[in-house]
């Protein structure tokens, strides 16, 4: 039942259909040039437009039915089905005032964009010729897609977002503490409070709207935890009536938690988590500016659920994969995707837009989506330099707006290494592979690894399931302060050739198929099979 | 502080929560779980105050959902004798069969 497409040699591939991704699928598709788009999830709209998934709610579908929103589901549905999505029966965008969420349904609807949903690309290949980039699909749980399980691409837009930040805590595996953004997707994805009485805790704006939305809700939100100072973030913030929304919005959350009695500490994190089984008490400390605990300033408090998070963390893996240059951003000083003025990354054909070259939020990602779509449009032929420039001209205005606000959250929020001294000997780092903080700084200290890489070797961290998303930066912040050293670039902590865990066997069926990707050195990555049929256990590379 | 709510306690109600359709069930290590139409199995077990649903291979530690979006790995759970599917992406489906997973699995 997958359509195919009107001409596969100018065929553009989205990853990704949050703000960004959306955006560039749009503007490719109003240059005419055939656009699938990939997205990991049943609905599509990323983590800032996630809506109740598929199915979850009747009330919903019904009114959208009778109402000219849902034509924006509806229609999705009929559309992400014919092109052969991996299963989801009610695929969907979500029904918004959004302009770039209002085009990309109507697109989904006239079929000029083909939605693949919860479809993930596993591994990819860059070759020769008029299509290089070859893409291996797979299904929710590393399964098996409906449609083609290959995709090939003249032209590629990368816009895999980022996700939660995690710092790790003595008790922060415990079940019941979850990232701000875990928290929020249960929220809105799945209609379910994480916990009766929480704390919302770590640093960022993004504590605020989630904390806020948990009181709404009936959560009891024990505490919000920031652990900045109050004076660092006012000094910092941005003025100019450039950004006057922006800061009345961070101000209506801030009454909206007054107005439900919770309180809001800066200088403050949850330094610990206890519990039998699940978490049942935290500790919050007071912290000094640079976020080392100070002895003597602590309270527990009995919670259910935990919600912590730190920022955000680009995505890499994927740009990574296809040889995309990645380095430090210049605010967050997180590894992100290099791109130019135009979103190109260094790989001729490939641009990257949204979180994952330096957050920035949803209305900055649109922005350089949108760019983004229009010099893949342009790089195919598909629209002339005058049209480039017209058509981008109030996304570069936005774009340069969104980056000058984002430059002034780095530095409002900018993060501290002080978090180190909460850590215990057996504090869990690498959350995968079980290891704790003793073992990582031995390997730091005693065993002089200076590079990401060489912790991976000797401590296995960063080998897991996660491919260190979860502690990929903490062990970076590791690496330094135990070096006593500036931050520098530390390399990755894992180059993955394989993205997500498939079963062995579609490895071995691409191996035969074409002459392909696998090498022994890459059965590590393949931890084990979720159907279940063989199961390759990590091991170690040297 | 409030006593935690049993059973539906953490599924939010209508207007802020979804209008649900008709409740099913599902097990989860033998025990009979409610669950609705679209949701996952972790927010499943959430609602029905079950947070442990994986125990780590070394330590021997109880885990549970920690990103919420499919890219920690840390929720997984048997389904039907599948292993390793992350539970706060895969929708629960009436009379499925769902365990703790203790150890990596083999086929």
């Amino acid at each position: 039942m997958s359509r195919a497409t009107a001409d596969p040699t100018s065929t553009t591939v989205v990853v990704g259909a949050g703000p960004a991704g959306m955006a560039a699928a749009v503007q490719l598709a109003e240059a005419a040039v055939p656009v699938t788009v990939l997205d990991a999830y049943p609905a599509s709209g990323g983590q800032y437009h996630r809506v109740p998934a598929p199915g979850l709610d009747r009330g919903g579908d019904a009114a959208a039915s009778g109402s000219s929103v849902s034509s924006v589901s509806s229609v999705s549905s009929v559309s992400s089905g014919s092109s052969g999505s991996s299963g989801s029966s009610g695929s969907s965008v979500p029904a918004s005032a959004d302009p770039v969420v209002a085009a990309f349904a109507h697109h989904l609807a006239a079929r000029t964009i083909d939605l693949r949903s919860a479809t993930t690309i596993w591994t990819a290949t860059v070759e020769d010729g008029p299509t290089p980039f070859v893409l291996q699909l797979a299904g929710p749980g590393g399964g098996e897609v409906t449609g083609a399980p290959t995709l090939r691409a003249a032209s590629v837009v990368l816009a895999t977002g980022a996700t939660d930040r995690v710092l790790p805590f003595p008790g922060s595996d415990l079940p019941g503490v979850l990232t701000v953004g875990g928290a929020q997707a249960l929220l809105k994805g799945q209609g379910v409070r994480a916990g009766e009485r929480m704390v919302v805790a770590g640093s960022g704006p993004f504590l605020l709207p989630v904390a806020a939305a948990l009181a709404e809700v009936g959560t009891e939100v024990a505490a919000v935890a920031e652990a900045q100072p109050l004076a660092t973030i006012a000094r910092h913030a941005p003025v100019g009536w450039q950004h006057r929304a922006t800061l009345v919005e961070g101000a209506g959350y801030a009454a909206r938690l007054l107005r439900h009695r919770v309180p809001l500490s800066d200088r403050t994190a949850v330094t610990a988590a206890r519990g039998e089984g699940r978490v049942e008490e935290v500790t919050l400390s007071r912290l000094g500016p640079d976020w080392t605990p100070v002895a003597g300033q602590e309270r527990h408090v009995a919670v259910d659920a935990a919600a912590v998070s730190f920022g955000f963390v680009p995505q890499v893996g994927l740009a990574a994969l296809l040889g995309c240059a990645i380095a430090p951003d210049p605010v967050w000083g997180d590894p992100a995707v290099t791109v130019d003025a135009h979103q190109a990354t260094s790989v001729p054909g490939v641009f990257a837009a949204g979180e994952l070259t330096g957050v920035s939020g949803a209305p900055g990602a649109a922005a350089e989506g949108a760019l983004a779509g229009l010099a893949a449009a342009h790089a195919l032929g598909a629209i002339d330099t005058p049209a480039l420039k017209e058509r981008g001209r109030l996304h570069r205005r936005e774009r340069a707006r969104r980056q000058a606000f984002a430059a002034a959250l780095g530095r409002m929020y900018a993060r501290q290494d002080g978090w180190v001294g909460w850590l215990t000997d057996d504090t869990v780092v690498c959350r995968c592979e079980e290891v704790d903080h003793a073992t990582i700084r031995r390997a730091i200290v005693d065993l002089e690894a200076a590079d990401l890489r060489s912790v991976k070797l000797t401590t296995r961290c960063g080998m897991g399931m996660c491919q260190a998303r979860m502690c990929g930066d903490a062990v970076a912040t590791l690496v330094a302060h135990h070096r006593d050293e500036p931050p520098t670039d530390l390399g990755a902590l894992s180059t993955p050739t394989v993205l997500v865990p498939v079963p062995l066997r579609r490895l071995a069926a691409l191996a035969t198929s074409q002459h392909a990707c696998a090498t022994p050195d890459d059965q590590h990555d393949v931890h084990h099979a979720p159907d279940g049929h063989q199961d390759v256990p990590p091991t170690p590379d040297a | 502080m409030r006593e935690p709510a049993a059973g539906d306690g953490l599924r939010i109600p209508p207007p802020h929560g979804p209008d649900h359709g008709a409740s099913f069930t599902f097990r989860f290590d033998g025990r009979e779980i409610t669950a609705y139409p679209g949701e996952t199995i972790g927010a499943a077990l959430l609602a029905a105050g079950i947070r442990h649903l994986r125990t780590t291979r070394f330590a021997g530690a109880p885990r549970g959902l920690l990103c919420g979006i499919g890219s920690c790995f840390d929720c997984l759970v048997t389904v039907d004798g599948r292993g390793s599917q992350r539970a706060c992406l895969t929708p629960v489906t009436p009379d499925a069969e769902v365990e703790v997973q203790d150890v990596p699995r083999h086929g």
